[in-house]
């Protein structure tokens, strides 16, 4: 419905006045007096005319003329009062302001609470609580840094790391302009170096010292704060961005600058990584140090060395990881799997270390009579082997006893049979010894000549050359036996979890199935990580998944001074 | 309506170019540097104070700035686009701190205010134009209150004339108020004729109690009903065109205000930039 | 001179001071403003005072001059044609006796007396036709002789009040005044029995469309009529065709009509085949095409016939800087009238507010009219023409007050305003009545760039339009 309102019949002679500040308090009753009111918002309104005195000639006193205007009714009928006012007076108003007029004043109202509260917030006494970016990270939340709230001013301890905090307002502004590049220079930014270190990360240094190891060839520091992003929330600081790393890694000129430096150290600069009771894979350094030049571990971060420069494990001792995994060896009636050796350690990161007492005995007994099978020789120095050896009729008396047999007679008629059924199988001491030390072919047993049912169904011990690398020219006429070293630390330059990856099968990155030489490193290839870490495997591949900046402690681990 | 499409396209596609080109800039600009932040920070201050600029602009009109119209259409894309940047410089965080928490709340309320703006900007003239009536919105008063008298002379008059008080008696206890002054406010915003249509049923009802005369009366009272509430209508909606630049305008400078302490505050405390 | 103010551009700080010099009390005038130097004096003399020019031999040496002597006439051909006046008259030496006959008296002695009005029309033939005449195209290859000839056989035709706004006021309120009634010019279907070129006013142009009649367009001072018919018969003299639309008067039209003899013998000769208008195909005959002079001319089509007819009905056609609003892009944020007021000492110049047709309103804004009756009757000649951009203009410091140009405009685009002192108190005269102006839009002409209330929508809702150009409007309204 289109309803035509008496608008088009409305007083056109007249201007609506939207700029003017004030209008008329009638206004809203629909009859705004013409007179207005004044800039100032006050009423003006008086009478409709000013009476003029007329005098006729002889007139004395004369008569009051009403000069109401004809537009706007003319003159009235009773007249002006005979004190010469208006007989009509307009009745006064209570102006208002225009709309527009009550905006304006809202800005400068809300600006100026604006303005207030943030005085209030920066002045009163909450305004750490105020200006502060958000919660500090469960680092910066210790016993420690509460140690040093007390000594730093602002209730969370600002001042500990924010110079601008040891005084109010003012000095935030003249930090502010002091900071470099200041507020009113952002077109330097663009040119200032990311990583150069601020007044704010000498803070850290305060308290963590030492930060800037990484590589002895590094060039040139890089900024704490980059990397360790405070007021990202309660809990741990957000790990560093893979753009702290690239801002080296990923440039040539400070990659060729390390690498010149690193050309100009010596070789032993480099070895500085403690191992904390680990055994290390020691990978050699390459010639050009760690200065390639990448992007990204999808795409072109460098292959894990163990597999560039084709490394092999130099560990004497014999291990066939496809024999054991190929069910034909059992234990208590079991085929071996991954986890009857290698079981992990506390933490879940890694396994525990491989000894022959606790995961190789069980099998690998050394049992060189096979009538007495609990009779074995100590595992470990030769020369002891030997004092054992020697002392075979003190073991198998040992041996008697502890079967049971108290009187001495029935022990020394055991151990004469026993030492008999010896001789009869190695003629003498000697032979047996260089049995023991030597025979690695494991068809001729040192247990041959027993009976089937005194085989055990353990491994039979060859002797100690089947797994150990055994050679003359010993003390004292003793094997040389080569020190067996097995690496439980492979990638030392990252870190890897074993837990974080329990629902991948350990053959699908350790190709142990397939492996028959003890010299094959059986870490997996940088492929075999990229499968998931990786924009399609959708995993993180940050650089900080892995890698740690500060190499000189433990990974993470760092020192605290107190003040 | 091609050279208005044509229009629209052109802005949407510079919008949409700027976009784009910031996602696709940003992360190798964050990558490369650890300044993004500063740098879309920037960026989105100095788009601030241009949009800002617009009111002052309106305030010198006699100086042949260029047209009204361009600098609206610049101001409310360059808008838009401030909300591309806004996400950017958060990094998509919902803010930690209080005083950034503040901040964002000002910045929310101010493209809020300013998006529901355009909304109405564009609707609404079309809604008054439908509904006829026009009348400039200072003149309102004077139009209520002539109907008002028209409306209280005929109800008055059957009093004398058709001599009875029925439809006085109605006026007064049911449309007096009505004539009053602006009603049913939200109910125009939101095109609900319930009210109209329960005074008009009220009429309706009350015919079968009215001579010929004050049936006359009474169509006449409808009309003049009617009338009020295309007023009413045209005073509903014109008065909300102006009250959401109460809230638009005002926050901005809040907003403003805001922005610099921040900037004092991430300066003071970074120690230089990061 | 006298009345007026010399147009003046302010300066660049000037305009940019507005912001703290306007006044903050409405219609404030300061003595600056009311008191112009005319350079005209009053003197009494021994009859009685009079006004006297000074720095004569200046406005000599400035201006080219004439003598003339009792008898002479002058000044007619602007009263009877409300043009400019082209030459200023000042007595020299001795005693001169002027009598001065207002255009109303002209008019009625045209009427009554012969003479005067063959005398009137030999004056304006060698003065004024022959001039007006070579302006027209086609008129352009003729020699003198033939010239003469075709001013010879000229007729003139005047139709409608001089002064037709007071009857298009009485017809508004009478209700929608439809094309029927207007006079007829020429009449569609009948013989074309010359061209019709129009000198001052408007006209309708309109074709029969149903039971009723469709206007195409209106034309005005220098639009032709029935040049196309009279140039297709002269060619196809078997398949003569007649007036293919009709010419109606609108309030006043003051036209000529050059006979199509002297047309055939005289002027279409001498006009090159190329020149020439488009021949009329059998298909626009029968109507079932149209050609693109006809799309051309045929601006109803373009802007619809609603509003074509709103326009005409409401006179809009006269105006030069007419101010329409879309209202479906109009907020009514009354940014152009703040605008405005920010540019005239804080008061606006108009009214947003007019006459609706569906999404288009004409608001109360001064359209600058080509033919602008308001000028009528200015005692003082305070409201004039600038000389720059021919915007119509009131110079306040010589505007009395008298209304009549207000009540002349039918549009209501002239307010009326009691003026103030600086201190806000209204300005009366010794008997307290109230001083008042004319007011209306100036479109800004002592400002840079332009009228400020179409730079300041900002929903390029308002226009100033030139209603002469339709084409420019059609693009606007379908922008």
């Amino acid at each position: 419905m289109n309803d035509q309102l008496p608008s088009p019949d409305f007083d056109r002679s007249r201007y609506e006045r939207p700029n003017q500040d004030w209008e008329c308090g009638w206004t809203c009753n629909g009859c705004p007096c013409r007179i207005g009111p004044s800039p100032t918002g006050d009423c003006r309104a008086t009478a409709e005319c000013r009476p003029v005195l007329e005098k006729k000639e002889g007139e004395e006193k004369g008569r009051w003329r009403c000069t109401r205007p004809k537009e706007h009714g003319g003159p009235c009928s009773d007249g002006p009062l005979p004190d010469g006012s208006c007989a009509c007076p307009i009745p006064t108003c209570q102006p208002r302001r225009s709309l527009r007029n009550q905006r304006g004043r809202l800005c400068m109202a809300i600006t100026a609470a604006t303005l207030a509260l943030l005085l209030i917030g920066f002045f009163g006494p909450w305004r750490w609580q105020f200006i502060s970016a958000g919660p500090v990270s469960s680092h910066h939340h210790g016993v420690v840094f509460s140690q040093l709230r007390h000594s730093w001013p602002g209730d969370e301890g600002c001042g500990a790391c924010h110079s601008a905090a040891h005084g109010d307002l003012r000095e935030w502004v003249r930090a502010a302009f002091s900071a470099h590049p200041g507020p009113l220079q952002p077109q330097q930014l663009p040119g200032i170096n990311a990583g150069e270190m601020t007044g704010l990360d000498r803070h850290c240094l305060a308290c963590h010292p030492g930060h800037a190891f990484h590589q002895p060839n590094v060039t040139r520091d890089h900024s704490c704060s980059a990397c360790h992003r405070e007021h990202q929330g309660p809990g741990r600081m957000p790990a560093p961005r893979d753009t702290e790393c690239l801002s080296c890694h990923g440039n040539g000129s400070v990659m060729e600058a390390s690498l010149k430096k690193g050309e100009q150290l010596p070789a032993t600069a480099f070895n500085f990584r403690q191992t904390s009771g680990r055994v290390f894979y020691h990978v050699p350094r390459p010639e050009q140090g760690y200065t390639k030049v990448f992007k990204s571990f999808a795409d072109d971060h460098p292959e894990f060395q163990l597999h560039s420069q084709r490394l092999t494990d130099t560990n004497s001792l014999r291990f066939n990881h496809s024999l054991h995994l190929s069910g034909l060896v059992k234990l208590n009636g079991q085929a071996l799997e991954c986890a009857s050796c290698h079981q992990p350690d506390a933490a879940g990161a890694h396994f525990q270390a491989i000894t022959y007492a606790k995961h190789c005995q069980s099998c690998h007994a050394l049992q060189f009579d096979a009538r007495n099978p609990q009779l074995r020789p100590p595992h470990g120095d030769p020369a002891n082997v030997r004092a054992f050896l020697r002392s075979l009729p003190t073991q198998y008396a040992d041996l008697a006893r502890r079967s049971g047999m108290t009187a001495q007679p029935d022990t020394e008629k055991f151990v004469t049979e026993q030492m008999r059924h010896l001789r009869e199988r190695v003629m003498n001491g000697e032979n047996l010894e260089q049995q023991i030390f030597f025979a690695t072919d494991p068809s001729r047993q040192l247990a041959v000549g027993a009976a089937p049912s005194q085989i055990s169904a353990r491994a039979r011990f060859a002797g100690c050359a089947y797994c150990h690398e055994v050679g003359p020219g010993g003390v004292d006429g003793l094997p040389r036996i080569a020190p067996v070293i097995t690496p439980d630390r492979w990638l030392i330059r990252g870190e890897f979890h074993h837990a974080k990856h329990a629902i991948v099968a350990c053959k699908e990155c350790h190709t142990a199935a397939t492996s028959r030489q003890t010299s094959d490193i059986l870490i997996p290839s940088k492929k075999s990580c990229t499968e998931c870490h990786s924009p399609q495997g959708g995993v993180a591949q940050n650089c900080s998944t892995c890698h740690s900046y500060h190499t000189v402690h433990a990974p993470h681990a760092h020192q605290h001074v107190v003040r | 309506m091609k050279g208005f499409v044509r229009r629209r396209l052109l802005w949407v596609g510079l919008l949409v170019a700027a976009t784009v080109s910031v996602v696709s800039v940003f992360p190798v600009w964050a990558g490369a540097t650890t300044r993004a932040a500063y740098l879309t920070g920037w960026l989105l201050f100095g788009l601030m104070v241009l949009l800002t600029g617009y009111n002052w602009f309106k305030k010198i009109p006699h100086l042949p700035l260029g047209r009204s119209e361009l600098w609206l259409q610049f101001h409310i894309y360059a808008g838009l686009f401030t909300g591309v940047l806004f996400f950017l410089h958060v990094g998509g965080r919902w803010p930690t701190g209080w005083f950034e928490l503040g901040l964002t709340i000002l910045y929310a309320i101010v493209m809020a205010s300013g998006v529901l703006g355009i909304f109405i900007s564009r609707g609404w003239p079309k809604r008054l134009t439908a509904r006829g009536g026009e009348v400039p919105f200072e003149r309102i008063p004077v139009i209520r209150r002539e109907l008002r008298e028209r409306a209280e002379a005929l109800a008055l008059s059957t009093v004398p004339e058709a001599k009875s008080a029925t439809v006085a008696e109605f006026y007064l206890r049911r449309v007096h108020d009505f004539f009053g002054g602006p009603r049913h406010f939200f109910s125009h915003l939101f095109e609900i004729r319930l009210p109209l249509n329960a005074l008009q049923n009220d009429f309706t009802d009350l015919k079968r109690f009215l001579n010929e005369r004050e049936r006359q009366v009474a169509e006449q009272l409808v009309v003049l009903v009617r009338q009020k509430d295309s007023l009413d209508y045209q005073h509903a909606l014109q008065l909300t065109l102006r009250l959401w630049l109460f809230i638009h305008i005002p926050i901005t400078y809040s907003l403003m205000l805001w922005a610099i302490a921040h900037i004092v505050l991430v300066y003071g405390f970074s120690a230089g930039a990061r | 001179m006298l009345g007026r103010r010399k147009s003046q551009r302010k300066g660049l700080f000037e305009i940019v001071a507005q912001l703290w010099t306007n006044p903050r009390d409405p219609e404030v005038r300061t003595q600056a403003e009311l008191v112009q130097d005319t350079g005209v004096k009053a003197r009494s003399g021994t009859k009685g005072a009079g006004v006297f020019l000074q720095d004569v031999p200046r406005i000599l040496d400035e201006h080219k001059t004439a003598m003339m002597s009792a008898g002479d006439f002058f000044g007619e051909i602007a009263a009877l044609s409300r043009t400019t006046r082209t030459a200023t008259i000042f007595a020299v030496g001795g005693e001169t006796e002027l009598l001065e006959i207002r255009w109303q008296g002209l008019r009625d002695l045209l009427r009554f007396d012969d003479h005067l009005r063959h005398h009137i029309d030999r004056i304006y033939r060698e003065r004024t036709l022959a001039t007006h005449l070579r302006e027209i195209p086609i008129f352009k290859k003729l020699n003198d002789e033939q010239l003469k000839r075709v001013i010879e056989q000229t007729q003139f035709g005047t139709y409608g009040d001089y002064d037709w706004s007071g009857d298009y006021k009485r017809l508004a309120k009478e209700g929608r005044h439809t094309p029927e009634k207007e006079t007829i010019i020429a009449q569609e279907g009948d013989y074309p029995n010359g061209v019709v070129l129009i000198r001052s006013g408007f006209a309708r142009l309109s074709q029969k469309f149903g039971h009723g009649h469709r206007t195409l367009n209106y034309l005005g001072a220098g639009c032709e009529f029935g040049l196309r018919e009279i140039a297709h018969n002269w060619r196809q003299r078997t398949d003569a065709v007649p007036f293919q639309q009709t010419l109606r008067v609108i309030g006043y039209t003051h036209v000529i009509v050059v006979p199509t003899p002297v047309m055939e013998e005289v002027v279409l000769p001498t006009v090159p085949e190329g020149d020439l208008p488009a021949l009329f195909t059998p298909g626009e005959l029968a109507e079932t095409e149209i050609s693109d002079t006809t799309r051309k001319l045929d601006a109803g089509a373009k802007i619809g016939p609603e509003l074509m007819e709103f326009l005409t009905e409401n006179r809009y056609f006269n105006g030069t800087s007419s101010m329409v609003i879309d209202l479906e892009r109009c907020t009514r944020c009354d940014d152009c009238v703040r605008a405005c007021a920010t540019t005239n000492e804080g008061n606006p110049r108009f009214l947003r507010h007019g006459q609706i047709s569906g999404r288009i309103m004409v608001a109360n804004s001064c359209m600058h009219c080509a033919d602008p009756v308001c000028l009528i009757g200015c005692p003082t000649g305070a409201i004039h023409r600038g000389q720059v951009g021919g915007e119509v203009l009131v110079n306040q410091a010589t505007c009395i007050g008298c209304s009549i140009c207000s009540n002349n405009c039918p549009y209501e685009a002239i307010r009326m305003v009691e003026i103030r002192e600086e201190d806000g108190a209204f300005m009366v005269d010794k008997d307290m009545k109230p001083i008042v102006k004319a007011t209306k839009c100036d479109k800004c002409s002592d400002q840079i760039g332009g009228p400020a209330c179409e730079r300041s929508c900002p929903h390029g809702a308002l226009k100033r339009m030139d209603m002469n150009n339709l084409d420019a409007f059609a693009r606007w309204l379908h922008r």
